[in-house]
């Protein structure tokens, strides 16, 4: 008995992990399978193969075995396909033969039916590798399912005070695990090498992460170095990323090693992780909050004072997520005297809603590149059908042939579509080798680190081959039908079909092709000129000539004297110091005022900020270094802000602040002083809101410094000595405020240049086949075109006859495009709060382009035509 | 007349020796034994159709086992058609290698 239980035991070890992974062979595969073995065999090899993977996941791996079963399928398919197309081996030779040889006769359309697919398949692939890497984010946490953000309902707040995370723990017993992070950036850290103490190694961190040392039950970093569950139990130890371990310590094994951070802190390094590319909070160093109560005080972790760490809270397996956020309701009820309706934010949805701290994806791009990769590929799709019915044709001996030897119409599909598979899967071939080209570019035009490495998935592979394969069936059922349809009498009687049959559709197919181009290409001019007009808006101040950068430490210890000394530099006009810059700047905070609370933006900064940015003011005065109570709860507010609170005569108001959060505001009372003229602080995606500037020597983090437009490198030069021989320590990096505002819009921009692409490639693809489609009908028409010459007809007059129908085709093309057009641009344009009106002129602008690269396209063709001598186009006759 | 392919001999006398345990995973075994070679799964599964739809061996149900997805086990068995092709067979090899002189690689 004692034995069999040990037997049992052992039995449950081995099988526990298995049923991690499912133990069931890929279901998929084993439908596709049972569709295609032999009904023979069927049932004894389906049986075989899932006992065969059994072995094979215990002997080799989840992923071999995985790769083997689907391996069967390649085993089965040639019996499957000669079962089901009764085409026996000899026949697929036939057809492979023939095709190979089309498309070595025809060369011209063959070039353009690859090429078009090639490409359109890139941009998919591209686009499916683009998306599989967006949403792979924070997917590498095993608890994903359990893990939320704390916050309140509707998103109205993401940070979260200190405070909360603890009563969180101490009080909801749901949550059995929190972690709050805190960042802060641009930390110094500093190594002395043992053996070489004189050589210090330096970097700065940029963003630092202050977090509870549970963090590690609730995210799954991996560990290269160090114990998790003993990371950061100690005050003073610290977690590294990989990165920053391998600029301190390259060789050395930084465990147990200590570092310097800002020159006043030691702390040991008790693990190192792997860089968390794909968590979406931006970090590289972790340290806990145990340190941090040693620095700022225990009392401070458990304040509602300062409002900027994001909790996190990990619930048990099942769980009930409003029931969770309903309790903290009630509980801060209580404690925070003011009723806030919280709301948990599951981790996965947390990147693309991009409230975060660091990285962020748009769910919208997505939608849009994934419809345009489609729409691209339709168009390569539209190519091949046009271009294989307009040479029906000439197929249409063959066809009449095989008919009268007695093929069926099913084996002419069959081969019809055996053809277009082909033509699909060396454009598939030429696909990869496109992209393998153009992943670095793509990379470097969205600024990731996309590589053909996440395509190791099996299944996304087998996804991938089957969608070319479906890509030719699509692309061939059209042509395979249409093909096999022909009449035999009628072509070898002799009035072939002349491709006559299916004009029309070859139209519209032709004419969706282009609105689909034009669509594209109105997409990216107002792109563009939306970017263009923000970046170009009066923004209500000045940003020429102004360059910012965070006072590091020392810096900011000794302002006084940084001012003097860079007022010295000759190409100086004006230092001021300040909280951040318009586009990163403000705290947030609430103001009562007659009963009435309303939240405004907070920006400290000193007098001569105003003098700087030439901010307009329209009413009372701007703060002043000779009136010691400015810097006292006094503040100069937007106009915005003023409306906000309906203030007829604002200057002279007090308003009182409510009770929340830390602020630049010593006091409860803010006395207006000054009303400045509304300024676009923010992005132009959004409205102006309520800013109040405040005054607050404290709160002055970041040099503003306006210098002369004459001899600019040689100032920056001075302000860069200058900050080293004040701060040796730290690195010197500044920024110019307009390009630190339009840095906004990097996503919007990078947005309109890869759209810029596809509109590129889409309308490439179509004048491929445009091309190819003109090469038909003017081939067709040939004798005709011979007969007008002799006849007296005109190069001008026989151009114009060829290429009027193309033109009629395009111009429709635009009629059905602009409308739609128009209402997806309105449509993209509303995520902006200031926003370029639609001109019809970009409407006119796109038809005409497209026009003329559509009549430019087929000019070859029709001048070739139009000038060749009638005699060799009627010679025979 | 019809010989036996070599494939069907290698597969039906692999049925033969393996007698009551031959079912589609242990004759791919016995085959990629007997022949040193690894089979592709289509080779084995493609020709044991074909001999079936001829006749040359039957199927028997087993019992229904977990670890193949709840299917029965099925066993083959020659059939004496497929005895009597496998006899005939191994005469013919005989007779064809009879008389051969030396065989040798020079």
């Amino acid at each position: 008995m004692h034995r069999s239980g040990w037997v049992c035991q052992n039995w449950k070890l081995t099988e526990k992990p298995m049923n991690k992974i499912s133990k069931k062979p890929p279901k998929i595969a084993r439908w596709m399978l049972e569709k295609m073995i032999n009904r023979y065999t069927r049932y004894t090899a389906l049986g075989d193969y899932e006992e065969e993977y059994g072995d094979d996941l215990k002997n080799k791996g989840y992923f071999i075995a995985v790769l083997i079963y689907w391996s069967h399928l390649f085993a089965v398919l040639p019996g499957y396909i000669q079962e089901k197309l009764s085409v026996s081996g000899t026949m697929l030779n036939n057809y492979l033969k023939i095709a190979c040889r089309n498309m070595s006769r025809n060369r011209v359309y063959s070039v353009i039916n690859i090429s078009g697919l090639a490409i359109g398949m890139t941009v998919f692939t591209l686009i499916i590798v683009f998306v599989l890497n967006e949403y792979s984010y924070d997917k590498f946490n095993e608890k994903i399912e359990r893990i939320y953000r704390v916050g309140f309902e509707n998103f109205s707040q993401t940070y979260l005070a200190p405070g909360i995370g603890k009563e969180i723990r101490e009080n909801i017993p749901e949550v059995q695990k929190m972690a709050r992070f805190k960042i802060r950036t641009d930390y110094l850290a500093k190594y002395l090498p043992e053996r070489d103490p004189d050589n210090p190694k330096y970097t700065t961190i940029r963003r630092f992460c202050w977090v509870d040392r549970d963090v590690f039950d609730i995210f799954s970093f991996e560990f290269i170095a160090g114990d998790p569950s003993e990371a950061l139990s100690v005050p003073y130890s610290i977690v590294l990323t990989e990165s920053i371990a391998d600029i301190l310590f390259s060789e050395e094994n930084p465990l147990g090693k200590t570092i310097r951070i800002n020159n006043t802190n030691i702390y040991t390094v008790t693990g190192v992780i792997s860089d968390p590319d794909k968590f979406h909070i931006d970090f590289d160093v972790l340290a806990s909050f145990v340190t941090l109560g040693k620095i700022i005080g225990e009392h401070e972790l458990n304040s509602y004072r300062s409002w900027n760490l994001q909790t996190y809270v990990l619930l048990p397996e099942i769980h009930d997520k409003t029931a969770v956020s309903n309790k903290m309701t009630e509980h801060f009820h209580k404690i925070l005297k003011k009723r806030n309706i919280f709301d948990l934010y599951a981790l996965k949805g947390l990147y693309f809603q991009g409230l975060g701290s660091g990285r962020y994806g748009n769910l919208q791009f997505i939608y849009i590149f994934i419809t345009a990769a489609f729409f691209i590929l339709l168009i390569a799709c539209i190519n091949y059908i046009n271009l294989s019915t307009a040479k029906a044709a000439k197929r249409a001996k063959e066809i009449g042939i095989r008919k009268v030897s007695g093929s069926l119409k099913r084996m002419l599909v069959s081969q019809f579509l055996l053809e277009s598979v082909l033509i699909s899967a060396i454009s598939f071939l030429a696909a990869g080798i496109l992209l393998i080209l153009f992943i670095p570019i793509f990379n470097s035009m969205i600024n990731s680190k996309l590589s053909l490495a996440s395509l190791n998935d099996p299944l996304t592979v087998i996804i991938i081959f089957g969608g070319v394969f479906i890509i030719g069936l699509i692309a061939g059922l059209y042509p395979a039908l249409y093909l096999s349809g022909i009449k035999p009498v009628s072509v070898l009687k002799g009035d072939a079909a002349k491709g006559r049959k299916g004009v029309i559709f070859r139209r519209t197919l032709v004419v969706v092709q282009f609105a689909i181009s034009i669509i594209l290409i109105i997409g990216t001019v107002v792109v563009f000129q939306q970017l263009h007009y923000v970046k170009n808006a009066d923004l209500g101040f000045n940003k020429e000539q102004i360059i910012h950068f965070d006072l590091n430490r020392e810096l900011r210890s000794m302002r006084g004297v940084f001012r003097e000394r860079l007022l010295r530099i000759p190409g100086i006009r004006d230092v001021s110091f300040s909280q951040g810059y318009p586009g990163r700047i403000y705290n947030w905070e609430s103001f009562d005022h007659k009963g009435e609370r309303t939240g405004f933006a907070v920006f400290s900064v000193d007098p001569e900020y105003f003098d700087i940015y030439d901010f307009e003011l329209i009413d009372g005065r701007k703060f002043s270094r000779n009136i010691r109570s400015d810097e006292f709860g006094t503040c100069i507010m937007n106009e915005e802000a003023a409306r906000q609170f309906k203030l007829v005569d604002p200057v002279g108001t007090v308003f009182y602040r409510s009770k929340w959060g830390s602020s630049s505001f010593p006091s409860k009372e803010v006395e207006v002083i000054g009303v400045v003229k509304d300024f676009h602080f923010e992005s132009l995606q959004d409205e102006i809101r309520p800013l109040l500037f405040s005054w607050n020597e404290g709160w002055l983090w970041m040099a503003n410094i306006r210098i002369s437009p004459t001899g600019i490198s040689e100032t920056l030069e001075n302000i860069r000595q200058l900050s080293i021989e004040l701060a040796p320590d730290f690195p010197f990096e500044y920024s110019f405020i307009n390009e630190s505002f339009n840095s906004q819009y990097k996503s919007e921009e990078r947005f309109g240049s890869i759209f810029g692409y596809f509109s590129i490639l889409a309308v490439f693809i179509a004048c491929l086949g445009l091309f190819g489609l003109a090469l038909f009908i003017v081939e067709q028409r040939k004798k005709e075109v011979g007969i007008r010459k002799v006849l007296g007809s005109s190069l001008s007059g026989i151009i114009v006859l060829l290429s009027d129908e193309f033109t009629k085709w395009v111009i429709s093309a635009n009629i059905i495009a602009w409308p739609i057009s128009w209402f997806i641009i309105d449509r993209w344009l509303n995520n902006f709060a200031y926003r370029i009106n639609i001109d019809l002129s970009v409407f006119i602008l796109a038809g005409i382009l497209s026009v003329v690269i559509a009549v430019l396209t087929i000019s070859i063709q029709t001048f070739r035509a139009a000038s060749a001598n009638p005699v060799d186009s009627l010679r025979y006759e | 007349m019809y010989f036996l392919t070599r494939t069907e001999e290698i597969i039906l006398l692999a049925i033969w020796k393996l007698q009551d345990a031959a079912y589609g995973m242990s004759v791919r075994e016995q085959v990629a034994k007997d022949t040193g070679k690894k089979w592709r799964s289509g080779a084995v599964y493609a020709p044991l159709g074909r001999l079936l739809k001829n006749g040359y061996v039957c199927q028997i149900k087993g019992e229904p086992t977990p670890e193949r997805g709840g299917r029965h086990k099925i066993y083959y068995r020659l059939t004496n058609e497929g005895k009597k092709a496998l006899i005939e067979i191994r005469e013919v090899n005989a007779s064809i290698w009879l008389g051969v002189p030396k065989l040798e690689i020079d």
